[in-house]
């Protein structure tokens, strides 16, 4: 069974896919007003919604292994 | 908006679909990662409630302990409750962590799910230059040069201008795949395509008709094109862009 930390994290990683899959499709246009308009604010929201992510994850290791260090 | 160059409007369906993926699959792994916190969180205060009754446990261990004079369970008891506590006080810190974590993954939802429906924007913009572009194609959009020309199909008027505008010199030429009649949209569509790629250095100065059937003549000279016999019966019209 997974941890909840673990899943955490997969959900994470499947949100970084979709980023760069997303980056992927508009690579060829980013001088566009467009994606300056429409996508690359879209990108940076994303991406701070993973970075908040990977940090917390970071924080629930910490706060796991302290835990675990109770456990038998 | 700057200028797009697409070889296929297939390709707004493709930029559309990725916004919209993105912004659909975001609000998504936001919430199952909103709800695995909260799973977290239950389970950690769940922990705190269940040690602080371990640790009230082992506070009347110690005193059953020390009221029959067993020293060494009466330590024992006293080492785990001190443990306790100490989980106890790491149980309270995380627990304070996690709802400030929460707070801040609720906030950053609240951003991605106006995100989402901002992107409507973004996507109907997307839909609408699609459908020019296909509008456009259509409607008889010549290419100059390039292999992007668009084949027939069925439905295409018999007598417009497509595929058939390259650039010679100083001069657009058209070349009509038929001698028939030419319409006011035909000569109007060839005009507007001609202005429209006229740009950058070594701008055409004219624009020039092959192929004109005699019962065009009219219709041309109406719309300030000279008449030009090439070979017998066969005919062109120009004009000075």
């Amino acid at each position: 069974m997974k941890s909840l930390v673990n899943q955490m994290q997969q959900i994470q990683r499947e949100l970084k896919e979709t980023t760069e899959r997303y980056s992927m499709e508009w690579k060829d246009r980013r001088k566009d007003e467009f994606y300056r308009k429409h996508v690359h604010p879209n990108l940076d929201d994303i991406n701070s919604a993973a970075s908040e992510m990977q940090m917390i994850i970071h924080q629930l290791e910490v706060i796991d292994n302290s835990l675990k260090a109770y456990g038998n | 908006m700057s200028d797009w160059i697409v070889r296929n409007p297939d390709v707004f369906v493709q930029l559309s679909k990725a916004i919209t993926a993105a912004c659909q699959d975001t609000p998504q792994h936001l919430n199952q990662f909103v709800q695995l916190l909260g799973q977290y969180n239950e389970a950690l205060f769940t922990d705190l409630k269940e040690t602080q009754t371990q640790i009230m446990q082992r506070k009347n261990e110690v005193q059953d302990h020390q009221a029959i004079g067993d020293l060494k369970q009466e330590n024992t008891a006293r080492g785990e409750e001190y443990n306790l506590k100490h989980k106890e006080q790491e149980l309270k810190s995380a627990l304070s962590s996690i709802n400030l974590m929460l707070t801040r993954m609720k906030a950053t939802e609240s951003r991605i799910l106006t995100m989402r429906t901002s992107s409507s924007t973004g996507i109907n913009a997307l839909s609408q230059m699609e459908g020019l572009a296909r509008n456009y194609i259509s409607g008889g959009t010549a290419h100059i040069g390039g292999n992007s020309e668009r084949k027939r199909t069925s439905g295409d008027h018999q007598h417009d201008a497509s595929n058939t505008l390259t650039k010679v010199g100083d001069a657009f030429h058209f070349k009509l795949d038929s001698s028939s009649q030419l319409n006011q949209h035909m000569i109007d569509t060839m005009m507007h395509q001609a202005k429209q790629n006229n740009i950058g250095s070594g701008s055409a100065t004219k624009i020039s008709i092959g192929n004109v059937s005699k019962l065009s003549f009219s219709m041309l000279e109406k719309n300030g094109f000279t008449i030009q016999q090439i070979a017998p019966n066969d005919f062109s019209a120009f004009k000075e862009l």
